[in-house]
């Protein structure tokens, strides 16, 4: 699963186009899984959503499902323009993960919704699930 | 000069198109009542004092009106299913809501993961039998 991250955080890293839309311009306003507390936003934030092992073959497949959203105050348009963005960059992508070929990098769904903080104030979030499949390289 | 005639034997193939649109949509009917439960056991209790479930994980039943009230909706047309549920917070469980450090706990997607397998081996077994 690590390794699935990395390859998932290198693709969207190496976007400049995307990387330029997030806060202070760097790769270090995409988060796994959670962003601290306070991070500058916009940002985005991928991690586990559910996985399935494949036994059905003698190599190992795993299949996993992985939620990437934008997060932004400012508006439901900033961070749909972003999520349109890292779809650009993930739906179909040839991961690069260490150990593995992918078989199947693409987006299955998309979200949107809307959160208030208990300070009333709102955070747009817009993403998608993606699907990815691999299978262990034969060493 | 020669000819050759071939029949054609398409019983098997018109009794499939006959019985697939409702034993298909008893499938997808049978599949979405699976997902609901798979979701629905994947909840379970924060005893009390109620402690909340670890990030990644399905949320844990605290008064329990997130997993009542998932549910199945038919749509307008045959084979398709509405799963959902009937609070509204269940999406930003789902997903996550960090400003409000609440990460995300999914519930609804492992359930539909864990269900298609069983719902492609009964689809084709569906096609291959009729």
């Amino acid at each position: 699963m690590n390794a699935v991250e990395a390859g998932i955080y290198s693709a969207l890293a190496a976007d400049a186009t995307l990387v330029a839309m997030l806060a202070n311009g760097t790769a270090a306003s995409i988060h796994n899984t959670d962003a601290p507390r306070g991070a500058s936003l916009p940002y985005i934030i991928f991690g586990l959503q559910a996985s399935a092992d494949d036994d059905r073959h003698d190599t190992k497949y795993l299949d996993y499902h992985y939620r990437v959203k934008a997060v932004s105050s400012t508006s439901k348009k900033n961070a749909g323009q972003i999520a349109d963005q890292f779809e650009t960059t993930l739906d179909r992508a040839a991961l690069s993960v260490t150990g593995y070929n992918v078989l199947w990098c693409r987006r299955e769904s998309e979200f949107s919704y809307v959160e208030y903080d208990p300070a009333g104030e709102r955070f747009w979030h817009v993403g998608g699930i993606y699907r990815i499949r691999l299978n262990e390289s034969s060493s | 000069m020669t000819s050759t005639r071939v029949d054609l034997d398409t019983e098997g193939i018109d009794h499939r198109l006959r019985v697939l649109p409702t034993k298909g949509d008893d499938l997808i009917q049978l599949a979405a009542t699976n997902i609901v439960a798979r979701a629905k056991a994947s909840m379970v209790g924060g005893g009390t004092p109620h402690v909340p479930s670890a990030p990644g994980e399905p949320p844990h039943r605290e008064f329990s009106a997130l997993a009542e009230g998932v549910h199945v909706h038919p749509k307008e047309h045959e084979l398709e299913r509405d799963v959902g549920d009937s609070v509204e917070y269940g999406l930003p469980l789902e997903l996550g809501a960090e400003r409000s450090n609440l990460a995300a706990r999914p519930w609804l997607i492992p359930a539909m993961v864990k269900e298609e397998r069983p719902l492609k081996q009964a689809w084709g077994q569906l096609i291959e039998r009729g």
